[in-house]
C-alpha cells in the first residue's frame, strides 16, 4: 500500500518532483516507480481539482483515494480543443501552446506557465540525453525555418522544434518556405559535416516525405554515417503510402548512412515526458510518465499484448490539467521490466489514431 | 474534375458518362414539363422502390432502408398523404405542382433526402437533388436501388424529371439551381441554410428550411407500471435513437422523467441492455466519455451513470453549448423533473419533436398551446419520432410543394 499525503499542496509536489530527477531515466522497476508517480499525481490531482474549475467539476463525483496509477482519473485529450484549461490566473500565462489541429478543426489550447514551461525543458533534456548523448551536435532541422516565425500562434510544431534545438548547435533548416529541399544548404551542411557526428530532428511525415524521398527521387546519397536521427509525430501518413518502420529506417540508412534512428511518442498536451524508441523499436515510458492502455470499448485497463486506447500520465504539468489524459491514439502494452535494451518499467507501440467520428445532427448540407 | 456528376438515373442518356450529357440532362430535368400531383405513375414508382428495398440482400444491413420501404407502402402513403383521387375532377382547390423543386440535402444523416424527394415527387414536381459528397454504403445502396428502376423503360417520364447530382460545395452549381427553383428544400446546419438563402432565386421561389434542431422525449413513469409496460418504452426509446447513431433531429437527445430515480434507474438500465451488441463503434465509448466530461466542465452537479452501451447525465438544465457538444451516440442528458411545467423554459425555438410516454394529453396541449413556447413542432408518442410524416418541422409539406388554383 502506498501512503497518500493527506494535505498535499505545491511545495510537496515540488520536492517528489526534485526526488525524480534523481533517478535514472529508466531506472526504476515498475512498482517503485508507480508508488512515486502515484503520489506525485495524487498532489498534482488535488492541486488542478483546487485551481482550475472545470477539472474540479468533471472529477467532482471520482472517488479521491487512488492507490494505483490506473485509479486516477483522466481527461478526453479533446477537451484541450473545446475547453479553456488552465490551473493559473491569466497573468501568470506565459504561453499557449496550440495543436497543429487541422483546417476544419480547432486546435487544442494548452497553457503554460514559466515553471511548467522550464519543467518541461527540464525532462526533455534529461529523457533525450539519455539516448543521443551530453555533446550538443551539428543539427539539421528537417523543416522550413518559417514555422518558428509567427510568435503569436506557437504551434507544437514550432514548440518541438525549439525544444529539440537545446541539443544541437549550428541550426541548420534543410526545407525552405514551399517546403521543397534547399539543397544548396543541405549540400553546404554535408560538405563541413560528413561522417562526424551530427544530429537531425524532424516530424516523421516530413523527414519521410521531404527529405528521404526527395533525396532518393534525386539520386543523392548523404554520408552521415555518425548521424542520428530524431524524429516525432504520427504514422498516418505514411501508413496510407504503406511505409512502416522498417523500410523507413532502410531507406534512411540507404539515402544518409544514418543508422541511429529514434522515433518518439509525444504530445502537445504533453510536452517534455516524451517516449523514445529503443534500438529494439519499443517506446518507453521515462519515470517522469506512464502509460496505460484502456479497452476502447469499456475504456477498463487491457492486459499486454491488447490492442487499446492509450491513457498517458505525465508528472510535469502544474499550469494546466494534463497530468493524465486518455488519447485518441491506438497502442499495446509490449512488456514491462524486461525489454532486452535493459530500460525498465513499460514499453509499448503506437498502432494509428481512433477513426475520425462526424458529430452532427441532419445538418452540413455543405460540408459534404 | 467534373463540376458536376449524375448519380441517378444514369441510364437516361448513353452518353451519360460525358460531362455534356449530364449538363444536358439537368437542363431536361429544369425544363420539362412537370407530372401531375399523385401521378399515378409515381405511385407505382414507389411501391416498385419499396418492394426493392424491402428485398434487397443489403437492405439487412441498414435498418434504416428497411423502415424506409415500409414506409413507402402504399396504404402508408395513402395515410400520410391523403392521396387524391386524381380520376375525380371534383377537388377543389385544384392542386397543381409548382414545377422545379431543389433539395440540398444532408450529408451526415445520409437517407433523410428521400423523404423530402417523395414528398416533392408525389406533388408532380420535377426535382434535382444534391447529394453529399461524403459517400456511405448505405447511400450507396439506396441510390443504386433508385438509379436501376428510373432506368427501366417504365419509368422513363420520372427519370427525365428528377436527377440526383454531386458537386462540390465551392462550384457555382447551387447558385445555377437557385436560379431555376421554384422551392428550395434546404436542409441544415444553420451556417449551410443562410448560404444557400443568400443565392439568388426567382422572387417567388419557396424556401423550405430544415435547420439545426433537436429533439426530447417526456416520459412519466410510476410503480403501477409493469415490467412489460416497461421493456417496451424501453424498445421504443431505442427504436428512436439506434438509427443514424441517435444523430438525426428527431431522435431524442434529452430526456425529461417523471417518476422516483429507482424507476429512472431501471430505465436506463433496461436500455442499456436493449442497446448491447447493435451498433458497435470503436469510437463511441470515447465520444461518449469527451460528451460527459464536457457537460460536467459547466455543470458541477451534473451525475454521469456510463452504462456498458448508453451513457446518461442528469443535469440541472439544458443549454444551447450542451446540445452542440452532444453528439449522438446513445447519451442522453436527463432532466430529473416533478411536473410537465419544467418544459417551459427549455423548450427553445431549436426543440423540434418531443416524443412522450405515461403523461395525458391534455397537459401536452396545454403545452403545446402555450404562446411563449416558440419550440416543439411535433408532438408523437414514443416509438415514432423518426417516422416522417409531410408535417414536419412546422411545415405541411404537401401544401408548400403544392400549388392550390381556386375555381369557382
Amino acid at each position: 500500500m502506498i501512503s497518500l499525503m493527506t494535505r498535499p499542496d505545491m511545495e510537496n509536489y515540488l520536492t517528489q518532483f526534485e526526488s525524480l530527477l534523481q533517478h535514472d531515466v529508466y531506472g526504476l522497476l515498475q512498482e517503485q516507480k508507480e508508488q512515486i508517480l502515484c503520489n506525485i499525481l495524487d498532489a498534482l490531482h488535488k492541486h488542478h481539482e483546487q485551481h482550475c474549475e472545470a477539472y474540479g467539476r468533471i472529477v467532482n463525483d471520482e472517488n479521491d483515494s487512488f492507490n494505483m496509477l490506473s485509479d486516477f482519473p483522466y481527461l478526453a485529450v479533446r477537451l484541450f480543443k473545446q475547453l479553456d484549461l488552465r490551473s493559473i490566473d491569466k497573468q501568470d500565462v506565459y504561453r499557449v501552446l496550440q495543436s497543429s489541429g487541422t483546417t476544419s478543426q480547432q486546435p487544442a489550447r494548452v497553457y503554460l506557465d514559466k515553471v511548467t514551461s522550464a519543467r518541461q525543458s527540464k525532462v526533455l533534456v534529461k529523457i533525450l540525453q539519455d539516448s543521443i548523448g551530453k555533446q550538443r551536435l551539428p543539427m539539421l532541422i528537417i523543416d522550413s525555418p518559417s514555422v518558428l516565425k509567427d510568435k503569436a500562434k506557437f504551434s507544437a510544431r514550432g514548440a518541438g522544434i525549439q525544444g529539440l534545438s537545446f541539443f544541437g548547435r549550428d541550426h541548420t533548416y534543410a526545407l525552405d518556405d514551399n517546403m521543397q529541399p534547399n539543397w544548396p544548404v543541405i549540400d553546404a551542411f554535408h560538405d563541413k559535416y560528413a561522417g562526424q557526428p551530427v544530429l537531425m530532428f524532424g516530424f516523421t511525415y516530413m523527414v519521410w516525405l521531404y527529405f528521404v524521398q526527395q533525396l532518393s527521387s534525386s539520386q543523392r546519397t548523404l554520408h552521415f554515417d555518425k548521424g542520428i536521427l530524431l524524429h516525432s509525430g504520427g504514422w498516418k501518413k505514411l501508413e496510407q503510402a504503406k511505409v512502416d518502420n522498417d523500410s523507413f529506417k532502410a531507406t534512411l540508412l540507404k539515402t544518409t548512412g544514418i543508422s541511429r534512428c529514434f522515433n518518439f511518442y509525444g504530445m502537445a498536451e504533453q510536452v517534455g515526458s516524451v517516449f523514445v524508441e529503443c534500438a529494439h523499436g519499443h517506446l518507453h515510458a521515462p519515470v517522469f510518465a506512464d502509460v496505460i492502455v484502456r479497452d476502447p470499448f469499456t475504456l477498463a485497463c487491457s492486459p499486454n499484448g491488447e490492442l487499446g486506447l492509450l491513457q498517458v500520465l505525465s508528472a510535469v504539468p502544474s499550469s494546466y490539467p494534463g497530468h493524465s489524459i486518455l488519447t485518441e491514439d491506438l497502442g499495446t502494452l509490449l512488456g514491462v521490466d524486461d525489454c532486452p535494451c535493459g530500460r525498465k518499467g513499460k514499453y509499448f507501440s503506437v498502432q494509428g489514431r481512433l477513426p475520425k467520428t462526424e458529430v452532427r445532427g441532419c445538418s452540413d448540407t455543405h460540408k459534404g | 474534375m467534373q463540376a458536376l456528376t449524375i448519380l441517378a438515373p444514369t441510364g437516361v442518356d448513353e452518353r451519360s458518362h460525358e460531362e455534356t450529357a449530364q449538363l444536358q440532362q439537368v437542363q431536361v430535368a429544369i425544363d420539362a414539363t412537370p407530372l401531375s400531383v399523385d401521378h399515378p405513375l409515381c405511385l407505382d414508382f414507389l411501391q416498385d422502390l419499396s418492394k426493392r428495398l424491402l428485398s434487397a440482400a443489403n437492405a439487412k444491413k441498414h435498418p434504416e432502408l428497411v423502415a424506409l420501404g415500409f414506409w413507402l407502402r402504399r396504404n402508408n402513403l395513402n395515410a400520410l398523404f391523403l392521396l387524391y383521387d386524381t380520376s375525380s375532377e371534383t377537388n377543389t382547390p385544384i392542386r397543381k405542382p409548382l414545377g422545379l423543386v431543389v433539395h440540398f440535402t444532408p450529408s451526415n444523416v445520409d437517407t433523410m433526402f428521400i423523404y423530402s424527394w417523395v414528398c416533392a415527387l408525389l406533388c408532380g414536381n420535377n426535382n434535382i437533388i444534391r447529394v453529399a459528397t461524403a459517400k456511405t454504403d448505405l447511400q450507396d445502396t439506396l441510390l443504386a436501388t433508385i438509379d436501376e428502376l428510373l432506368n427501366t423503360s417504365t419509368y422513363y417520364d420520372i427519370a427525365i424529371r428528377n436527377c440526383f447530382v454531386s458537386y462540390a460545395k465551392d462550384s457555382q452549381v447551387s447558385a445555377m439551381l437557385s436560379r431555376v427553383a421554384d422551392a428550395r428544400v434546404i436542409w441544415g446546419g444553420d451556417e449551410s441554410v443562410t448560404a444557400i438563402r443568400s443565392l439568388d432565386c426567382k422572387p417567388r421561389c419557396r424556401d423550405i428550411c430544415f435547420a439545426d434542431r433537436y429533439s426530447a422525449t417526456l416520459i412519466a413513469l410510476n410503480a403501477d407500471h409493469s415490467s412489460t409496460q416497461v421493456d417496451d418504452l424501453a424498445r421504443k426509446i431505442r427504436k428512436d435513437t439506434e438509427p443514424y447513431h441517435q444523430q438525426a433531429c428527431s431522435s431524442p437527445r434529452v430526456m425529461y422523467f417523471i417518476g422516483s430515480s429507482t424507476l429512472l434507474i431501471d430505465l436506463l438500465e433496461r436500455l442499456d441492455h436493449i442497446a448491447h451488441g447493435s451498433d458497435d463503434s470503436i469510437t463511441r465509448a470515447n465520444n461518449q466519455l469527451v460528451n460527459s466530461q464536457l457537460v460536467k466542465s459547466v455543470d458541477s452537479e451534473a451525475k454521469v451513470f456510463a452504462f456498458d452501451n448508453i451513457t446518461a447525465a442528469v443535469v440541472k438544465g439544458v443549454s444551447e453549448q450542451m446540445m452542440d457538444w452532444h453528439g449522438g451516440e446513445n447519451v442522453f442528458y436527463i432532466r430529473h423533473i416533478e411536473h410537465v411545467d419544467a418544459i417551459y423554459n427549455d423548450a427553445v425555438t431549436k426543440l423540434q419533436t418531443l416524443s412522450y410516454f405515461g403523461v395525458d394529453k391534455e397537459a401536452l396541449l396545454k403545452l403545446s398551446s402555450d404562446s411563449s413556447i416558440s419550440g416543439i413542432d411535433r408532438i408523437v408518442p414514443v416509438g415514432q419520432a423518426l417516422d416522417f410524416s409531410p408535417d414536419w418541422d412546422g411545415y405541411q409539406l404537401r401544401e408548400q410543394l403544392t400549388r392550390s388554383v381556386v375555381l369557382r
